[in-house]
């Protein structure tokens, strides 16, 4: 009951947070210098037509207003750039490329960070620690289109090993993944060996050894499920950073995605695109944190779903 | 027979300062049944001798000498032969080899020992169960492995054995976290999970520190109808001189890593020898006398086992430490066939002989 109610406040409060962010971001694109139709060979007469038939001659609280009667209809409008293309088509097409990429990136991400964090704070070999340690500082430290770059150049062009455009077979996927989720990896890595070393020289530890438990089930059982706590935390953000999807992948690995479709839509000045798509990703950022803070009292019970 | 003999025991901590020397060569042993009493302060070695019994250390604590013989079985750690010159590369390879595989089974023989046969109890409810994991499975995880039962009879066993120490509502506790308990009601349950498996031996480190005088009483009532009913042999390290008045067949006084004196709990109590055995007994609080009179202290701190010198540790607290105090060492000296203690005072007719042995030693090493 008590987590009936808490995940109808959060969704609540996820609503007014989602208006907020419209409010903001409405204002913004139109601060932006220029505007949608602009052009070189484009008439002033032409311009001011346009302008009159999608409504952008009107005061801008006006427009405002029009823009969220529409949304609580349900009506994300149509697209400036691609006329008679509606956001809702626009997104139904990127979004599955874009999620089932962040997915399988999250999926990963986690799997790998987890295993090397542990295998770094577990290993007592000094060599196995400060390899994996100055790996996950060049994880963290070099910018993923470098690391994109060279893949293609190394395991597409040279070695011809995995397709470099689209992403259409499973091998399609295997690049773009790579560079999403090195980052994530040596975070997550980071953090597990962190927390796995802290939980490694706690007491309970050693009450779990003074049981005669396995090597493994100390490992696993005692220690692992305590230094995944901060892990859980983190993962809200950051599967919602992955699958709503990254604009250097897309481009590079031309993947028709949310990511290439939004940035493309703040250099048009294509104003509800712009929206469309922050509402789509705030929404989904939004949620993302809710089912993870859902999650984290399976892990930890001690967090209590309180009120 | 003895359950429990331990001779020569030795171990070190390194750490950025040095090293540590925690537990300077003791020697003990524990009959089946009998409750021997580990006294002495904080820091004099009492919990990291006990932890190097079960093979708990920290990762850089090491025994460096001892033979331990449980039950007649010797579960030393298996010392390091080589390192001897003159050895052909594949000799000290396979030396090598030998000793990373008697290791492995040194290990994995002391993890069957752990929790079946020797079980231990710790000082800290707050800390030594798992946050995240039901009373119920930390329970039942050590039955199911050692008595290698079923789900069911874990879960009950698990049961009786809360019952035992007192719990209320067994059932609800089982699907608890360590989290909704209070603390005393923490360490009854580390006591049962101690107590599960039957164990031969149970090391109980200040058992009783947390809790409250009643459940205190009621603790060690429930280790005393063991030791008698399943002749159980338990180790109980305390500063509370009263606990081991009242439980303990035989008491240890450890100071700066060594057992200064060891005797009969009458012996200890009535005719203490060490000077320090002395300290200790002059500084508990006496109810029943009538004259008001001030504790006597022990003046002065224990000494630093990163620095230690050549004599006696405690003769710089010493009443009545003599020259040759500060840079000999006293050996044991037995005065009847149970009490024997480490002082000057009573091995000065053996003087010479530990005085050349001790140059001897000094210089070779």
């Amino acid at each position: 009951m008590a987590m009936v109610r808490y995940i109808l406040k959060r969704c609540f409060i996820g609503v007014a947070t989602l208006f907020v962010l419209i409010t903001v971001t409405f204002f913004l694109t139109r601060l932006m210098p220029g505007n949608p139709f602009e052009g070189d060979n484009v008439s002033t007469a032409t311009l001011e037509k346009f302008a009159e038939e999608y409504g952008l001659n009107l005061p801008i609280h006006q427009q405002y207003v029009r823009y969220v009667g529409k949304l609580l209809q349900g009506d994300l409008g149509t697209s400036f750039k691609k006329p008679g293309v509606s956001i809702v088509s626009l997104i139904a097409k990127g979004a599955p490329a874009t999620m089932s990429l962040g997915l399988t990136a999250y999926v990963s991400a986690m799997f790998l960070g987890i295993v090397i964090g542990v295998w770094e704070a577990v290993s007592k070999r000094e060599m196995v620690r400060s390899v994996l340690m100055s790996l996950s500082t060049l994880g963290i430290s070099v910018p993923n289109f470098i690391f994109a770059i060279l893949m293609m150049l190394v395991f597409g062009v040279w070695l011809k090993w995995f397709p470099t455009l689209g992403l259409d077979t499973p091998k399609h996927y295997v690049m773009p993944v790579v560079t999403l989720a090195v980052y994530p990896v040596a975070q997550i890595s980071r953090l597990v060996h962190a927390s796995f070393t802290e939980a490694m020289r706690m007491d309970y530890v050693t009450m779990a050894k003074a049981k005669g438990l396995r090597q493994s089930t100390v490992l696993f059982k005692h220690i692992l499920k305590n230094a995944l706590i901060p892990v859980v935390t983190n993962s809200g953000p950051l599967i919602a950073f992955l699958m709503t999807g990254s604009f250097v992948v897309e481009s590079i690995f031309t993947i028709p995605g949310i990511g290439r479709e939004f940035v493309n839509s703040v250099s048009n000045r294509d104003y509800t695109v712009i929206m469309g798509l922050t509402i789509f990703v705030g929404a989904l950022i939004i949620l993302c944190n809710l089912v993870c803070d859902v999650i984290c009292p399976l892990v930890d019970p001690r967090i209590k779903i309180t009120r | 027979m003895k359950l429990l003999e331990v001779r020569h025991m030795t171990v070190a901590f390194k750490t950025q300062q040095g090293v540590v020397q925690a537990v300077r060569g003791i020697d003990f042993s524990v009959e089946r049944g009998e409750i021997l009493g580990i006294v002495g302060e904080s820091g004099s070695g009492k919990s990291v001798a006990m932890l190097s019994l079960m093979g708990l250390l920290a990762d850089n604590g090491r025994l460096l000498s001892g033979e331990i013989a449980f039950d007649g079985e010797d579960i030393s750690p298996p010392s390091r032969v080589g390192g001897q010159t003159g050895l052909s590369l594949r000799a000290r390879v396979c030396g090598a080899l030998a000793h990373r595989r008697a290791r492995r089974v040194h290990r994995e023989r002391m993890r069957t020992l752990r929790g079946r046969e020797a079980a231990m109890i710790f000082q800290d409810p707050m800390t030594y169960l798992n946050p995240v994991l039901r009373i119920g499975t930390q329970m039942t995880e050590g039955l199911r492995l050692h008595k290698k039962c079923s789900r069911r009879e874990a879960y009950e066993t698990a049961l009786s054995l809360l019952r035992q120490v007192g719990i209320t509502s067994p059932e609800q506790r089982m699907r608890q976290y360590p989290f909704e308990l209070s603390g005393g009601m923490r360490q009854r349950i580390i006591v049962a999970i101690a107590l599960s498996c039957g164990p031969k031996l149970l090391i109980a480190d200040e058992p009783t520190t947390a809790l409250d005088v009643t459940v205190q009483a009621q603790l060690l009532d429930l280790i005393r109808t063991m030791t008698r009913e399943s002749r159980t042999s338990v180790v109980m390290i305390t500063h509370d001189l009263g606990i081991v008045a009242t439980m303990c067949d035989r008491i240890a006084i450890m100071y700066a890593g060594e057992i200064v004196e060891e005797g009969r709990t009458d012996e200890i109590f009535y005719a203490p020898m060490h000077p320090y055995t002395v300290g200790l007994l002059g500084s508990i609080a006496n109810t029943e006398r009538s004259v008001r009179q001030a504790l006597a202290p022990i003046p002065g701190t224990p000494p630093d086992l990163l620095h230690l010198t050549g004599g006696c540790a405690f003769a710089p607290r010493c009443a009545e430490a003599m020259n040759i105090c500060l840079s000999y060492r006293p050996e044991p000296t037995d005065r009847s066939r149970t009490q024997r203690c480490r002082c000057w005072k009573y091995c000065k007719s053996a003087a010479q002989e530990i005085i050349i042995r001790q140059q001897k030693g000094f210089s070779t090493s």
